[in-house]
């Protein structure tokens, strides 16, 4: 019983220190400018969304949240079509470049993103693309597909061999095996991977900072909040930070809800 | 329907050679059962015929086709695996059911069909549940019925009921057979229980460390070991073995204190000073007085067990421990002197230096 106590002590303690900035953000959104800069933090106060209200009503914001939102998903959407059956493939008919291939992915994640900015800001100069949405895709793709490689193999290396077997055995083709089996089996661990490179790409700032000047991303478009004039918005800060946190969470339901029905429906 | 040849097949998983050149040929209908201890190659070749595993060499043959090259989807097998890989995805009906939708069977037909292969194995109440909310047993018995509902060429079972309890696996048993009995399909059934093996077997391919020792009916395997290991693997209680030479005159085998009198045709096999091992069942050795005709010796009784109808009697005689299965109205006290008798015809001869029957051919023929 006493140790119950103080476990459970453990975990408030815990979850407070890591909720507490997040919900003091939350708060600090509603507040205006003045009751967040008081020496002595209010916790009664008039909620407003004027913040929300001027962080929307900037042009930079509305470009910036259009330009994220396409380009994560297409570069989200190009990593799982060819990162969840490349993941498959190397687990099931080439286990022997399994470590080799799996290094070589990670290692793509070791280099400065800068180091990998500017030869690409030279060759989409070259290719005529560059600053485009396009050339932003292509080059989050070179992450997302990487990342759902590194995390698939090892949700596909937790489905049974046997079970693919069996499978096979009652007549299945090897897609259908991967698509009826396999897939359901491994989707779990899937959307974690999945839900992970999302939010790496969402977050992305230094290859979106150094690739682009228009076609910029909103987490650009909150950095360059900061340093907007003299008197720091620190309510317009604190609520584009949570519109920028909240993506990822509309994410999980939406991803969850459609993969369900989506394997619901395969059989 | 499906005749199986299987010629030299070679299993090599890397520096390990899991199967030596095994030749079997399988009838068509021919229940066959691989029997031998674990590690002796029995999923391997199982594996192998179903074409998940790589032949490494040799030759498959179904229906004298080679099948080498086949992929296991077009190969028309069923298979029960050892851990059951169940579908953890699905329900028990779902994974029942999952084979007969590949072959795009009517719904009605498939429920009739499924909702029967349950009731046979007690599984009705089980059908809604996935495989992680089912017992050992009851999931084995969930990959028994995803096979058995199909009609295939071959049905090939990895110790499908080895994790199941006593009744249950007499009663599985008995419907393995009666499936068989009336389907009449080419069965390969693995297990390492030799009494499942005797009781279901038209055929039983004895294993060992990648190689046959002996391929047989259940009554040629059990009255006719080829080798010193089959005797020593099949039968419960086990076959008595005696370390034994060939007396100087040729007709005798000794061993200190006892000496035992071979008939002259089966003498002919040996020549003086042979080392050999004697193998004779439990029921073999008789009471004295049952058994006319053949030299009597003196044992003590040092154990008996009540085993229903018989008893087992454990007994001393020289130096040697001997176990004889006797009526259990013919129980001797323990610690009482017995005579007993060999009878002649339930006498097996092993060379001692190879482990080989001597003249098995022979006594083949008697059994
Ligand atoms: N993938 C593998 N790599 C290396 N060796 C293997 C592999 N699979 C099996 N073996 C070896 O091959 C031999 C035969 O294995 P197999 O699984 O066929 O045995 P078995 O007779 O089915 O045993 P059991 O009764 O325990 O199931 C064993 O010695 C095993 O260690
Ligand atoms: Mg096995």
């Amino acid at each position: 019983m006493k140790r119950g106590l103080g476990g459970a002590v453990i975990v408030v303690v815990l979850l407070f220190a890591t909720l507490f900035p997040v919900l003091w953000t939350l708060l600090s959104s509603f507040k205006t400018l003045k009751d967040i800069v008081t020496p002595v933090p209010t916790l009664l106060f008039q909620p407003t969304w004027q913040n929300y209200a001027d962080v929307l009503a900037t042009p930079s914001v509305q470009h910036g949240l259009t330009n994220s939102a396409i380009v994560v998903g297409c570069s989200l959407g190009v990593g799982m079509l060819l990162g969840v059956p490349a993941a498959y493939a190397l687990v099931r008919h080439a286990p022997q470049l399994k470590s080799d291939v799996l290094f070589y992915v990670l290692s793509l994640r070791f280099m400065p993103p800068v180091a990998i900015a500017i030869p690409f800001i030279v060759i989409y100069t070259d290719l005529g693309i560059n600053d485009t949405r396009f050339s932003l895709i292509l080059t989050y793709c070179l992450t997302t597909i990487s990342t759902i490689i590194w995390l698939g193999v090892p949700a596909f290396e937790q489905v049974p061999r046997e079970i693919e077997e069996a499978a096979s055995l009652e007549g299945y083709t090897e897609f259908e095996v991967f698509r009826k089996v396999a897939l359901p089996v491994a989707i779990p661990s899937l959307i974690g991977a999945i839900l992970f490179t999302f939010v790496i790409v969402w977050n992305e700032l230094l290859i979106a900072l150094s690739l682009t000047s228009q076609n910029f991303t909103l987490p650009v478009v909150a950095a360059s909040f900061t340093t907007m004039g003299m008197e720091v918005p620190w309510g317009i800060i604190n609520a584009s930070t949570i519109l920028l946190a909240l993506p990822p969470f509309l994410f999980i339901g939406v991803i969850m809800r459609f993969l369900n029905r989506f394997f619901r429906a395969a059989h | 329907m499906a005749t199986i040849d299987i010629e030299k097949f070679v299993k090599q998983y890397g520096p390990v050679r899991a199967l030596h050149a095994v030749d079997l040929h399988i009838e068509d209908g021919e229940f066959v059962v691989l029997l031998g201890p674990s590690g002796c190659g029995k999923s391997t070749m199982l594996r192998m015929i179903a074409g998940l595993e790589e032949i490494s060499g040799g030759v498959l043959r179904i229906n004298g086709k080679p099948m080498n090259d086949v992929p296991s989807r077009d190969r028309d097998i069923a298979m029960v695996f050892q851990n059951y890989a169940l579908y953890p995805h699905m329900t028990a009906y779902d994974n029942i059911a999952f084979g007969l939708r590949r072959l795009k069977v009517a719904k009605p037909e498939i429920d009739r069909r499924v909702r029967q292969t349950a009731e046979l194995l007690a599984l009705g109440a089980y059908l809604d549940r996935k495989p992680r909310q089912l017992s050992g047993g009851q999931q084995q018995r969930v990959a028994m019925g995803r096979a058995m509902i199909k009609t295939p060429q071959v049905f090939l079972f990895d110790e499908p009921l080895s994790n199941l309890d006593a009744t249950l696996r007499e009663q599985l048993r008995v419907e393995v057979k009666k499936l068989h009995m009336l389907l009449r399909t080419t069965t390969v059934f693995v297990t390492h229980d030799q009494l499942e093996a005797m009781t279901l077997a038209d055929k039983i391919v004895v294993m060992r460390d990648g190689h046959v020792e002996q391929i047989g009916t259940p009554r040629e395997v059990y009255y006719a070991p080829a080798s010193l290991f089959v005797a020593r693997f099949i039968g419960s209680p086990p076959m008595n073995l005696l370390p034994m030479q060939v007396a100087p005159n040729g007709m005798q085998l000794a061993a200190d204190g006892l000496v035992i009198t071979l008939d002259p045709e089966r003498a002919a096999d040996l020549h003086p000073g042979q080392l050999v091992t004697l193998g004779i069942r439990p029921k073999d050795l008789r009471l004295a007085h049952l058994q006319s005709g053949t030299d009597r010796h003196s044992a003590t009784v040092m154990l008996t067990e009540m085993m229903g109808a018989e008893t087992l009697m454990q007994v001393r005689l020289g130096n040697t421990e001997l176990i004889m299965l006797v009526d259990d109205r013919d129980t001797a006290v323990t610690g009482s002197t017995i005579e007993i008798a060999f009878a002649p015809e339930g006498l097996r001869l092993f060379d001692a230096a190879t482990g080989k029957a001597i003249a098995s051919r022979r006594i083949s023929r008697v059994a």
